[in-house]
């Protein structure tokens, strides 16, 4: 199992948002969870993730058996757990490729592998920007700044397919996206796909899940999962909406 | 040395309380060089073409008293002045510039007791630019004073200013800017970070006289604390008698940006490095203006070395 949340409470601010979820994921699996504003989708990917600010008042999360929660948010990224921010900060004064490398390279270094050479790193980048229609000028600009949203989205990718992780969640990786970007977004997302890997892909419309079909989908609603299913899930709660499935 | 030499060299006279320019300066630690031995040098007067660098430093115990002037008549040059040593250093720059552009570069990396003044008046004529870039990080108290008047039309100054301050290191960069005719322009650029109780300070008068229109005047502070307990002062200051100006002022006081911290480190990048690239971020900025290239990596390792916590 990549993934188990077992009964997981978390508070922000002293306000509880999760109340008990339970979430399996398998190796080689793509989720979706769908939810409502406020469902506690974001809390869900910040909690995973890390995030300072999020606690933790019960259950526990199991990354490959072992217990995640102990981790640090870097060593989190290093053990192979990607992130796809809903809002990608800027990052003023930080180039976007000494941001890439320096990320490459922090998780490298936690595994005890060698840096990854200039040379490499320039060429891996190149192409995997191309792949995602990212001007590889663009990388030389500051982290996110002056970029579009649909840039920063693939920005994203960008980070993830460089990283390539073993479980990324992608939180509403397709809000503010027209058609084109959420194509190449997808594009990116599909080519992560494998036997290893595990997509958590949380989105509150299900545009997304036409591009990157997912094996399982569920309903957060509560601070909870009230709804589990296949992809056609997705389709009834496009055409019933959250009312009528999360009550 | 005669003590009629002496008396030619302008020695420093104890601010009143009330002068503004001097609000925060370190009145306790200026009032203890008062009485250090002078260890005068002699008035150096040139006419520069090119580059020039200069170390200047006092001995521990005493003060020594710099004065200096240069004139350019056209062309390029470049000073650049390395402050070092403990003790009291005093040091008055004088420029006047009848065209041409001068760089000067100030880096001040003194002792962990010293005590810097370091004050220079700059007249521009037509055309002329005058070009600071500081970077403070050593001394108990150090003040970088620029007294620029802009006579000519097409005069320009240009500062770009960092200032790293810890423990209980009193940092401050005081401007005096006079657009006294139209069509002159400054740019300064002041970026301070601060840890333990250390305070950086800067105050920038701008004064635009009558007449003077076209000037375009902009001044920017931003302040980084790292440690609740360290201090920033700005203080900007418009005397505007002209109609037709730009006069750009703007000042930050911040901590480190959380979100930025986190979506580093969510990155796999550990927490005291990702504070380091947003610390570097943040001054880089100011520093990678720098034009003379050894300088410039000199100062950003500095840089990066009192980030990760070397001594500063």
């Amino acid at each position: 199992m990549m993934l188990e949340i077992k009964n997981l409470h978390a508070e922000v601010a002293g306000k509880e948002i999760l109340k008990g979820l339970n979430l399996n994921l398998g190796a080689g699996e793509v989720h979706a969870i769908m939810g409502p504003n406020g469902a506690g989708k974001s809390t869900l990917s910040y909690t995973l993730a890390g995030r300072d600010g999020y606690e933790i008042t019960g259950g526990e999360v199991l990354y490959k058996g072992k217990d995640l929660l102990a981790l640090e948010p870097h060593e989190r990224a290093a053990a192979g757990i990607f992130l796809g921010f809903q809002y990608p900060v800027e990052i003023p004064g930080v180039s976007t490729l000494n941001f890439l490398r320096t990320a490459v390279n922090s998780i490298r270094s936690q595994k005890g592998e060698a840096d990854m050479s200039a040379a490499e790193f320039l060429k891996t980048v190149r192409v995997k920007a191309k792949d995602l229609d990212l001007d590889p000028e663009m990388l030389k600009r500051f982290v996110n700044v002056g970029f579009s949203g649909g840039e920063k989205k693939r920005n994203e990718m960008l980070q993830m397919a460089m990283i390539d992780p073993n479980l990324a969640i992608l939180d509403e990786t397709d809000s503010g996206l027209d058609i084109d970007a959420l194509k190449v977004v997808s594009k990116g997302i599909n080519a992560l796909r494998g036997a290893d890997k595990t997509i958590l892909l949380i989105t509150h419309y299900q545009r997304l899940l036409d591009y990157v079909v997912p094996d399982h989908v569920h309903v957060l609603a509560g601070g909870k999962i009230v709804k589990s299913g296949g992809p056609e899930l997705a389709h009834l709660l496009e055409k019933e909406g959250y009312a009528g499935i999360a009550a | 040395m005669t003590a009629q030499m002496k008396s030619e060299l302008v020695l420093f006279a104890l601010p009143g309380r009330k002068d503004e320019a001097w609000k925060y300066a370190d009145r306790r630690a200026l009032e203890a060089v008062q009485g250090l031995a002078p260890q005068i040098q002699d008035r150096v007067t040139r006419v520069l073409k090119g580059r020039d660098e200069v170390q200047l430093s006092s001995i521990d115990g005493q003060a020594s008293h710099v004065e200096e002037s240069l004139r350019l008549d056209g062309d390029e040059a470049l000073v650049i002045h390395h402050l070092n040593g403990e003790g009291w250093l005093n040091v008055k720059f004088d420029v006047a510039l009848n065209g041409g552009k001068l760089i000067h570069i100030i880096v001040q990396d003194r002792g962990a007791g010293a005590v810097t003044t370091l004050q220079t008046k700059v007249t521009l004529n037509n055309d002329a630019r005058y070009e600071a870039h500081v970077f403070q990080i050593g001394s108990l108290y150090s003040r970088i004073g620029f007294d620029v008047a802009l006579l000519g039309e097409g005069a320009d100054f240009t500062l770009n200013d960092a200032q790293l301050g810890n423990d209980k290191q009193n940092l401050e960069t005081v401007t005096r800017t006079t657009h006294a005719v139209k069509g002159t322009t400054c740019n300064q650029n002041i970026r301070n970070v601060l840890k333990g109780s250390a305070t950086a300070s800067f105050s920038g008068k701008i004064k635009v006289e009558r007449g003077a229109d076209k000037t375009d005047a902009e001044q920017h502070a931003r302040s980084l604390i790292l440690d609740r307990t360290a201090t920033a002062n700005t203080k900007p200051e418009l005397e505007i008698y002209a109609d037709d100006v730009k006069c750009a002022h703007g000042a930050t006081v911040g901590e480190l940006d959380k979100n930025a911290l986190f979506y580093l480190m969510a990155r796999g990048i550990a927490p005291e490095d990702a504070r380091g690239l947003l610390i570097e971020a943040f001054v880089a900025d100011v520093l990678v203006e720098m034009p003379d290239e050894a300088v410039r990596e000199n100062v950003m390792a500095r840089a990066q070395n009192w980030m990760t916590g070397g001594a500063s």
